[in-house]
């Protein structure tokens, strides 16, 4: 290809991706905006999409609901608690897994994992809700923890089985002829290596429990809602605050953008060096 | 086993005897590795039993049986009805049956035009995204990753505002002449609209006669509804991104000499992508693919937020829900949930059958 080429070649490819980062951004955006817009300025009509008086009253009015803190602090409590047991788990499955192939629960084990991500999660949400109401666990946070954690699992176990097939076994074994036990081989050695991945897997989880809603919509009443029920809470009565919700959303979105865009060439190393691979 | 092969073998000399006893005490290792393995295992295995293996078997159970919920699911409140709720859903004509076809069919036409718009759209941003001399190469991975962690329900309040009369989408479509377009509540067919403008208004009687699930021809071949339009464009959003990035992540994997062995030898941009990226990327795309066809047939949150089922909406999974928790037909909606995991199934089998290696393990 000649030099010309591929320099058009390069602007089109900027100019496209240019575009398409717009579509991608507009809606969050357009959170934000919304989330600093007085009445009248949302419902302008034709919309207003930066000359506007910018205002700090609809996080006043959240932040002074005194439900929301409470929310947002149980959101974070709920994320990282399920995400530990989570990945602590799956790393400890993804290592038999990975390092005991003749295990004879392997097969059906494997079966299964793939079965829990077909499964709709009405299947398991139905008499999960008739478990959890009989044992007096509506509506109970560490129900919920247990329950997110169960649901990530199969995914946490997948992405960890690649990271933990790419350490050596020779590592582990002469820990084993000095005569460690296999508790030591894993927590000394096993969890230290697989580090990068661990992270990588944490985060992904994270993302996906914080964002969790089929389980708290059905399962949390006013002691353990988290961020998005709350959020769709906004739309029940049919007068809609958009200004509230939009901050709520906007708190709900921003922390995580900007941490995941600190973190995004590990996700991608994350991804590649894992499971994906495979 | 092990002792069954060490009997086959003739035992000569102290080599063989050696060998022997490097055998058990291997055989023995291994019997404790599969204690140990287990013991890893317990908390994913106790976890996995008691919210997926316990809950499946009880769901099993209820679609079985008529039960609103009250009272436990082995009490008298529960009345065994063998295969009833699967019949009503499938075979016997009623409101039943219609609901679930008409729901089958929304998420029909969801899945169809989802699964393929998102992974193009994930693959042609991922091949741009890997030129190597890309400036602000981190920006644009950041910003299409963005619609990925966005809560789902946040964003599909802000997709709400922006198809609203008035809202944004119309504003701007506006700009191009458009006039407002209704999307919400909305459950006219796109295809149905189409036909009307080409003088199709009422259904001709060949396609009104016939049906198939208590559904008529006519209704199956409507398109997505204006309404779940909004939500195609919304998942297609919100997907590509976490797609982009597993594509990303598997092109990572192709060694650069192989782009620049087929640009040394006279391929173009197009030629290399086609010939040389893709069947690179093949693993990874059928990953993608898996993963779409098993979420987009899942389709609740968004409809929760956005349409509570309304414009032709509903899905399998939100009628499951409606059925399930709100009208307490526990039987019916888990007998429509299993039918829905069937569904699944067959679809990752075709898929799978489809995109096997037909080279035999190239």
């Amino acid at each position: 290809m000649s030099a010309r080429g591929s320099r058009a070649g390069r602007w089109l490819s900027v100019g496209l991706l240019t575009v398409a980062s717009a579509a991608a951004l507009f809606p969050v955006f357009w959170t934000i905006s919304t989330s600093v817009k007085n009445r009248v300025d949302t419902f302008a009509n034709p919309p207003k999409f930066v000359r506007f008086a910018p205002t700090a009253k609809n996080y006043r009015k959240l932040f002074d609901s005194p439900d929301f803190w409470r929310i947002y602090g149980d959101t974070i409590s709920i994320t990282l608690a399920s995400t530990a047991l989570c990945v602590l788990a799956g790393t400890m499955a993804a290592y038999a897994l990975a390092r005991h192939r003749r295990f004879p629960g392997r097969r059906p084990l494997e079966a299964t994992l793939v079965l829990v991500r077909a499964m709709p999660g009405m299947v398991l949400m139905i008499p999960i809700y008739q478990i959890v109401t009989r044992l007096d666990l509506y509506d109970n946070r560490w129900a919920m923890i247990l329950i997110y954690a169960t649901i990530n699992l199969p995914f946490a176990i997948w992405l960890m089985s690649g990271f933990i097939e790419q350490i050596p076994v020779e590592v582990e074994e002469s820990a084993r002829t000095d005569g460690a036990s296999p508790v030591r081989v894993f927590w000394n050695i096993i969890l230290p290596l697989a580090a990068p991945g661990i992270a990588a897997t944490s985060i992904f989880v994270a993302l996906l429990a914080w964002n969790e809603f089929l389980v708290p919509v059905l399962l949390a009443g006013q002691h353990s809602k988290t961020l998005p029920v709350y959020i769709s809470g906004f739309i029940s009565n049919r007068t809609l605050d958009w200004g509230p919700m939009a901050a709520a959303s906007a708190l709900a979105i921003v922390p995580i953008a900007v941490f995941t865009a600190l973190i995004q060439r590990r996700l991608v190393g994350g991804l590649s060096s894992g499971a994906v691979k495979e | 086993m092990t002792t069954a092969m060490v009997g086959e073998v003739p035992l000569e000399s102290d080599e063989d005897l050696r060998a022997l006893g490097r055998r058990s005490r291997r055989a023995e290792r291994r019997r404790g590795e599969g204690l140990w393995g287990w013991l890893f295992l317990s908390p994913s295995l106790i976890l996995l039993i008691t919210f997926v293996i316990v809950p499946i078997a009880l769901a099993l159970y209820v679609s079985f049986t008529k039960w609103n919920g009250q009272g436990g699911p082995f009490s008298k409140s529960a009345s065994w009805v063998g295969l009833e709720n699967y019949q009503r859903l499938l075979t016997r004509s009623g409101l039943t049956r219609k609901n679930f076809s008409t729901s089958l069919r929304n998420n029909l036409y969801f899945v169809l035009l989802v699964v393929p718009l998102q992974t193009i759209i994930a693959l042609f941003l991922a091949i741009i995204l890997h030129q190597r001399k890309l400036k602000g190469k981190s920006f644009f991975r950041t910003a299409f990753y963005m619609p990925s962690i966005s809560s789902a329900v946040a964003v599909g309040m802000i997709f709400v505002f922006l198809f609203a009369s008035g809202g944004v989408v119309n504003t701007v479509l506006g700009w191009f002449g458009a006039k407002d377009i209704s999307w919400f509540n909305n459950g006219t067919g796109i295809f149905h609209s189409f036909f009307k403008v080409l003088g199709v208004d009422k259904p001709p009687s060949w396609l009104a006669s016939h049906d198939f699930l208590g559904l008529s021809w006519w209704n199956w071949i409507s398109g997505p509804s204006w309404s779940m339009t909004v939500i195609i464009i919304l998942a297609v959003w919100t997907t590509s991104g976490t797609f982009m990035l597993m594509l990303l992540a598997g092109l990572q994997n192709v060694p650069e000499e192989v782009h620049e062995a087929a640009a040394m030898d006279g391929a173009g941009r197009w030629q290399t992508t086609r010939l040389v990226t893709l069947p690179l990327l093949k693993k990874q795309i059928i990953l993608v693919v898996t993963l779409g066809l098993i979420g987009t047939w899942q389709m609740f949150d968004q409809i929760y937020v956005m349409s509570d089922g309304a414009g032709e909406t509903m899905t399998p999974a939100y009628l499951a829900y409606v059925s399930g928790m709100k009208d307490n037909r526990l039987g019916s909606a888990s007998a429509l949930a299993f039918i829905l995991f069937g569904i699944i199934l067959v679809f990752t089998a075709v898929q799978r059958f489809v995109t096997r290696d037909k080279e035999g393990g190239r």
